[in-house]
């Protein structure tokens, strides 16, 4: 039997940065998947399952923590393995992140920050796929 | 006023300033068909795009080890026309200077061994002179262009976002999969005069994009675009849009000269149906 590579669905407006991250994430192993908008990440969500979010906060057309909310109802997994990034942290963010009770990963970050986190959160996705 | 056609080598202008590796590469993927200019140092690249009139930037910001995002930034600012394309390897350093030069509008960033694969990367270099110009015009054009078959609309594309790759009518005939007399008629009927007047803006687009950076003489420009002579740029321009190259590049913003190129494009129409009705 093939083991299934973890699904990791970065969500980002700036090509560049989800191009980057998913390279990353490939390299480090997993599956990455990109979206730059909102509705495209959610019609990923629909359409496959997802082991991990990484949102930016900030996204064109639905804030980051809408899109948790409604890719946590369809895929309930999500709740507790979303991180959320943001390249400028206002107290507003701040609130919205604390009501997730998801963590945050600061623009610009190391990669090696964001592939622990993944590898982190890997056992529960494999736990429960099993 | 005619527009004939002028042999304009489809070549694209790089300045770079690379690791060995990626220098190698870039030199593969332009071949002898493009020109690429090389520095060996952060002043160099700087002296490189004064002197030269370039069309794309290939730099990779952590070069040297130490990220210099100042001054590419700075090079953004003067030439705010030169498309900068970020060619690196991922890594951390790079990973936070491609967070902040995408921060000041750069975005175009190649990979190394991810999506540098020649024929891509090519036409990445080859696509992205004068894009947001290309975009705007191909928006202004929408009602034309949605009168027109398929492939012609891709034609039409391709002829702004990569105005060097056609000199003339029948360049776009061929990209549209065309013959020449087929093109003129559904040309003619969406609205647009002629493929050549849409050669012509074309070109005439890219060479706005170079006149709006300062510094930049309108002779460096005419012969950049595949004039002859600035005195036919200035002939063309004035016909298309009604001003001289001077004055486009002092008094007209992008979004007016969108609009005065398009409406220069479908122009001779309008007259010719006014023309028609009179005589009718």
């Amino acid at each position: 039997m093939v083991a299934q590579l973890t699904h990791v669905l970065l969500v980002d407006d700036e090509p560049a940065i989800c191009k980057a991250l998913a390279l990353a994430l490939t390299r480090a192993g997993f599956r990455a998947s990109t979206a730059l908008s909102g509705e495209t990440a959610m019609s990923i969500v629909r359409g496959e399952h997802v082991d991990v979010l990484v949102v930016d906060l900030r996204i064109p057309d639905m804030r980051g923590d809408t899109l948790f909310e409604l890719a946590s109802s369809i895929q309930p997994q999500l709740r507790a393995r979303t991180l959320f990034t943001t390249g400028d942290i206002t107290e507003r963010a701040q609130e919205l992140i604390e009501a997730c009770r998801c963590p945050l990963l600061r623009k610009p970050f190391d990669l090696k920050d964001l592939i622990d986190w993944v590898r982190g959160v890997q056992p529960m996705a494999d736990n429960q796929s099993a | 006023m005619w527009f004939y056609d002028i042999p304009i080598r489809p070549r694209v202008d790089v300045v770079a300033y690379l690791p060995r590796q990626l220098q190698s590469h870039l030199t593969i993927v332009l071949g002898s068909q493009h020109t690429l200019i090389t520095a060996g140092g952060w002043d160099e690249l700087r002296a490189a795009v004064l002197q030269h009139v370039t069309d794309v930037l290939v730099v990779d910001p952590v070069v040297d080890g130490t990220p210099r995002v100042d001054v590419i930034e700075e090079i953004h600012r003067q030439f705010p026309s030169l498309p900068i394309v970020i060619y690196t390897t991922l890594s951390n350093l790079s990973m936070r200077a491609i967070h902040n030069l995408g921060r000041k509008g750069i975005e175009h960033v190649v990979l190394n061994r991810f999506d540098d694969e020649r024929r891509r990367f090519l036409e990445l270099l080859e696509r992205v002179p004068g894009q947001t110009l290309s975009d705007q015009m191909l928006r202004s054009l929408a009602p034309e262009l949605a009168k027109l078959p398929v492939t012609m609309v891709r034609a039409v594309e391709q002829l702004f976002r990569s105005p060097g790759r056609f000199r003339n009518a029948q360049d776009l005939s061929a990209a549209a999969g065309t013959i020449l007399r087929t093109l003129y008629r559904q040309l003619e009927i969406a609205g647009i005069h002629s493929p050549r007047l849409l050669v012509a803006s074309a070109r005439l687009l890219r060479a706005y994009a170079l006149l709006r950076d300062p510094g930049r003489q309108i002779k460096e420009v005419a012969a950049k675009v595949g004039y002859h002579s600035q005195y036919q740029l200035t002939q063309h321009m004035r016909t298309l849009t009604g001003h001289t190259p001077r004055t486009v590049r002092t008094h007209i913003e992008p979004e007016q000269f969108v609009t005065l190129l398009a409406a220069g494009v479908r122009r001779s129409v309008q007259s010719r149906r006014i023309h028609g009705r009179s005589r009718a």
